[in-house]
């Protein structure tokens, strides 16, 4: 009998602090087996103390042979995150879920502590050097959304391919009725702008919002919320097992999401595959590839007040935030692991057995 | 287990040549110097001198990667 293929998916752990791309890895790899692959995960932490760390593992896994394992071959490896893609293999995928944003997009922004100095500097020729070396010996290039790819393109000059794929319980996610709070899902982090929901709620008195997720903008939040005189419409959950999310997003009455250039963000589409529309800004990135202004939610300007009115719309009109949650509903339904697989795969030039 | 002094050395050498191609350059002297520092801890007993020694070896093979 023929022996399956067998694949490695390459990615960078992030202990004690897992988030979606922890879960992503996990849940490819475990789709992988499920189509009859041989597939396992392999992670190393991306340690962040010091810039030369960020050199050192990538040395690490391009010090890797992971050509072979116990005498037999390994058909094919998909790298995933920086710098994981240094990793070398003859028959290399990579599906680039984000670079190394402080050095590239976020350079210059409050969120990169990236600066002028001249050890900043070196760091951030060797992340390029390190990109261009892991993608461009790679015989496919996957990007997880067109934002990343753009990226890709517009930093390093390599082209990509978006390829999507369903949240992480896809398959679990459930539609409910109109709720009376508006969800925010997501660590609580500069970029991902936490604090824009909680000042459009200045913005809607009947508004309520659930904050889900935690970070290193909590007390800060909350101080805020105090300030602004919203508390008591804020309800916040700082970490929730997949059963209780689920309950959240199927009970919500919109989902608000706003960060800025997020990659792709699972969030409008665990809301979509909920029934519910999504709330997000003009340059929230990965998440407008999905969010359709007036057809699957509301696109605004990155401003409490546009929010807000946002906001006021959604607890007027219930038909609308019905007739937006269905289309939602559909165009989340048309993802699928079975067509991923079939791509990374293809790419891989191996076959689902 | 027990290393043979060249093992460092080809190690040194390896992954000097690693770095170089990564983008570190020969002049990178503190990553350098850090990364002798790593494989010189792998040795039990270190000579003296296997970290110069090492940082030397690191840094050939950067600049010939490069």
């Amino acid at each position: 009998m023929k022996k399956p293929p067998r694949v490695l998916v390459a990615a960078v752990q992030s202990p004690f602090s897992g988030g979606g791309a922890e879960r992503h890895v996990r849940r490819l790899t475990e789709e992988l087996v499920a189509r009859g692959i041989e597939a396992d995960l392999i992670q190393i932490p991306l340690i962040e103390r010091e810039r030369f760390d960020l050199v050192r593992s990538a040395l690490v896994w391009r010090s890797l042979d992971v050509t072979e394992f116990g005498g037999r071959a390994v058909d094919a490896v998909i790298a995933t995150r920086f710098p994981s893609y240094a990793v070398r293999h003859p028959n290399k995928v990579v599906w680039v879920i984000h670079q190394y944003r402080q050095a590239y997009d976020q350079f210059g922004t409050p969120w990169s502590d990236f600066t002028a100095s001249t050890e900043d500097r070196r760091t951030r020729e060797t992340i390029e050097v390190i990109d261009r070396l892991g993608l461009s010996e790679a015989r496919r290039v996957f990007a997880n959304s067109r934002t990343v790819a753009a990226r890709l393109r517009k930093y390093n000059g390599i082209a990509s391919e978006p390829l999507y794929h369903p949240p992480p319980l896809a398959g679990r996610y459930r539609t409910g009725p109109l709720g009376d709070y508006a969800l925010s899902v997501g660590r609580l982090e500069g970029w991902k702008r936490p604090d824009l929901p909680l000042r459009a709620l200045a913005h809607a008195e009947m508004a309520r919002l659930v904050m889900v997720g935690r970070g290193p903008e909590e007390g800060r939040l909350k101080r805020l919320a105090r300030e602004l005189g919203v508390e008591a419409r804020v309800r916040w959950i700082p970490a929730a097992d997949d059963e209780t999310l689920l309950d959240l997003y199927a009970g919500a009455r919109l989902v608000v999401v706003a960060p800025e250039g997020e990659d792709l963000g699972y969030v409008p589409l665990e809301a979509f595959l909920s029934g519910k529309p999504v709330l997000t800004t003009e340059d929230a990135g990965g998440p407008l590839e999905f969010v359709i202004d007036g057809r699957t939610g509301f696109v605004v300007p990155p401003r409490p007040e546009a929010l807000g009115a946002a906001l006021r719309l959604a607890w007027e009109r219930d038909d609308a935030l019905v007739a937006l949650g269905r289309r939602g509903l559909a165009r989340a339904s048309e993802l699928s692991w079975d067509a991923t697989i079939g791509t990374l795969l293809a790419a891989a030039g191996l076959e689902v057995p | 287990m027990r290393t043979d002094p060249d093992d460092w050395m080809r190690l040194g050498r390896e992954s000097g040549r690693i770095l170089g191609e990564l983008g570190v350059d020969a002049e990178d002297t503190r990553w350098i110097r850090k990364h002798a520092e790593s494989i010189a801890s792998l040795a039990r007993r270190a000579r003296p001198n296997l970290l110069g020694y090492l940082s030397r070896l690191a840094r050939k093979a950067a600049r010939r990667a490069r």
